[in-house]
């Protein structure tokens, strides 16, 4: 569903509500990539790269990935979801010549609202 | 002092010999407490990692611990970024726990940023029904925090609450408020006198009233709030029952000025006033 221009996925019982109610400010979960929520809510699929635990920090700090910090990957190009060694989450990547470069990390909820 | 005189005098009057316990508590920080996210992870397994980080948690409920010990910022773990916890006040874990929400229900939040109830109540829900959470102000705080805790079944609209005409299965009414129940937490509202008061109880009975015409006959609201003030709390209640409400037990902590309701003082959590009221059937 089209939400102020930007992708959401809907229950239809939200679907009902809001056409009872019109237009929010946001539903469901939010789709447009590189959304940190579709991620978390596993609604992505894209290959995964595994790093250490210096590179977690980092990344969350905003930085990008040194190809050093790899423990495993699943893929060589392109964009990844960065996750830790637990196999959590922890945002989106595009493999560089020596990198991997931040696209979006869950640190941004927390610098945003800052 | 946090309060000023002509809030002690007041509370001394409704605590009695109990206000010198009062006056120690508020010299004191208030502690710190977090709710765990249940939707992202079992409470063992956060306090098993956040112990292996150096915090010091003792658990206060199911899902519920009392941070002992901090070696850096409870909100600034790995674990806080993943929406594995929520830093919430214990006491106000009660509004949301006397609503008592069920998966597939249509759940109104009147007044909901920045999330901490809203987020509580797709918990309980585990993520299932509606939650339509409304405010006129810092609602991308409230989307933020929506979207970190994993929630998926909220829809948010920047409207003052009045404005909404729909009928819900539930309403949490967590009231805009002078605050006087966190002062230590906030002292910036330390100046509140008895025209902020009355200002404050006179929107609340609005949204009140606002509550009462969008409930469903049989559904449950709760009225919270972190004031201490009776005109802001009790005085609404009787407003309420005047409405056609009727008002059932609500639990959290001792019973308030009016019978059935909760009244938390801050002395190990923020001050909180809960009220449980049913819409009967005609």
């Amino acid at each position: 569903m089209r939400i102020r221009g930007k992708e959401f996925k809907v229950t239809k019982e939200m679907k009902e509500v809001i056409r009872e109610l019109g237009e929010p400010y946001a539903a469901g979960i939010y789709m447009e990539f590189p959304s940190l929520h579709a991620l978390i809510t596993s609604q992505v699929n894209f290959p995964r790269v595994f790093v250490d635990d210096h590179a977690e920090q980092l990344f969350l700090y905003g930085r990008d990935v040194f190809l050093r910090s790899i423990i495993r990957k699943e893929a060589d190009e392109g964009i990844v979801i960065i996750c830790n060694k637990r196999g959590e989450p922890l945002g989106f990547g595009k493999f560089g010549k020596r990198l991997i470069k931040n696209i979006a990390d869950l640190g941004m909820y927390l610098r945003e609202e800052d | 002092m946090i309060y000023n005189e002509f809030l002690l005098k007041r509370y001394e009057e409704m605590l009695g010999s109990r206000f010198k316990e009062f006056l120690e508590a508020s010299r004191k920080p208030l502690p710190k407490y977090i709710r765990v996210n249940t939707l992202r992870i079992r409470p063992k397994e956060l306090r098993r990692r956040l112990e292996e980080k150096g915090f010091e948690l003792k658990k206060v409920m199911d899902y519920c611990f009392l941070v002992k010990k901090a070696p850096i910022s409870i909100g600034a773990t790995t674990e806080y970024l993943l929406g594995y916890y929520f830093l919430q006040d214990y006491s106000s874990l009660f509004p949301t726990i006397n609503l008592d929400p069920k998966p597939g229900e249509i759940v109104w939040d009147m007044c909901a940023a920045p999330g901490g109830k809203t987020t509580h109540l797709a918990q309980l829900m585990k993520n299932q029904g509606v939650i339509v959470a409304t405010d006129v102000r810092k609602v991308k705080s409230l989307w933020y925090n929506v979207m970190r805790m994993g929630v998926t079944n909220v829809i948010i609209y920047q409207r003052d609450a009045r404005e909404v005409k729909y009928k819900f299965d539930k309403i949490l009414l967590d009231a805009p408020c002078t605050g006087t129940g966190i002062l230590r937490r906030d002292p910036t509202r330390v100046r509140v006198k008895l025209r902020d008061i009355r200002k404050a109880s006179s929107l609340q009975k609005e949204l009140m009233k606002t509550a009462y015409e969008n409930l469903k006959e049989g559904g449950t609201l709760v009225y919270s709030t972190c004031s201490l003030e009776p005109e802001e709390n009790e005085e609404v209640v009787e407003y309420a029952l005047s409405l056609g409400f009727e008002l059932k037990r609500a639990i959290g902590g001792e019973e308030g000025l009016l019978k059935g309701t909760v009244r938390i003082w801050p002395f190990e959590s923020s001050g909180f006033f809960i009220a449980k009221l049913v819409r009967p059937c005609e």
